[in-house]
């Protein structure tokens, strides 16, 4: 399976802009929270290549989930269609350990720890989000990591937050104050 | 010692470690999380999924 730092550094070999953001990038930020997925902000002009540069690497797109199956699309040219059918704003890949011979697969094949999400609709354009963002080296290649600033404008932008949001919150308000220039009396 | 200070620890820890290492370790304790909850897997993805298709609230504001 390719990893998550391997599809990093595979996209900047490809020359896909992306932006690390949601749980890992946190990570990042020295927060101990757990994530399975890594969230990465792309540009819309990039969908269909990241389709291709994730087929190529052995995923699929998981459209939906039911009790029992995962609803996926079986080659990138299926995810494309479905993608500018739907117009989700984002996609959510993984790999399956076995070998996909179906749309519909058990919910017990897939490697929930293999999933990389794409967005490329979010309440920051990706411009401002890329120019903002940190670089971070990973194994001698730079990576692009959300600004602490935009992850809480993000994080703050839910509707519907869970708990491990409004830690997220504190977590990165308090981040900002600490890393807050001196200001004289 | 009180999960607060588990976690201030952790975060001490974490800042000495590359991001490389961040990556792996997160990756790690997913795994554990999953091998110690049975059928956390299939209530992520019905809960991840459900999200996306209500109408209320689309993918696109879903970074967990």
């Amino acid at each position: 399976m390719v990893t998550k730092k391997a599809i990093l550094k595979l996209l900047k070999k490809e020359s896909i802009p992306a932006v690390l953001i949601g749980g890992l990038a946190m990570r990042i930020y020295n927060s101990p929270r757990v994530t399975h997925d890594m969230d990465l902000a792309i540009k819309t002009i990039d969908v269909d290549k990241v389709i291709i540069f994730m087929y190529k690497h052995g995923f699929y797109l998981v459209m939906s989930a039911g009790d029992e199956t995962v609803r996926l699309c079986q080659t990138g040219g299926e995810a494309s269609e479905w993608v500018t059918s739907e117009r989700p704003g984002s996609m959510s890949f993984f790999s399956f350990p076995d070998p996909v011979s179906s749309q519909e697969m058990p919910v017990s094949s897939v490697d929930i720890n293999s999933e990389v999400d794409f967005l490329y609709d979010i309440s920051i354009p990706f411009s401002r989000l890329y120019k903002s963002a940190q670089a971070i080296e990973l194994d001698a290649v730079t990576i692009s990591v959300a600004s602490a600033e935009d992850l809480l404008y993000l994080k703050e932008r839910r509707s519907e937050k869970s708990p491990s949001d409004y830690a997220d919150i504190e977590f990165l308000r308090n981040l900002l104050v600490k890393n807050r220039p001196h200001q004289k009396p | 010692m009180k999960p607060h200070n588990t976690q201030k620890l952790q975060s001490a820890v974490l800042k000495t470690m590359s991001a490389g290492n961040k990556i792996d370790s997160c990756e790690k304790e997913s795994k554990e999380l999953l091998e110690m909850v049975p059928g956390y897997a299939i209530a992520y993805l019905k809960k991840k999924f459900s999200r996306n298709t209500d109408g209320n609230e689309k993918s696109n504001t879903e970074i967990t």
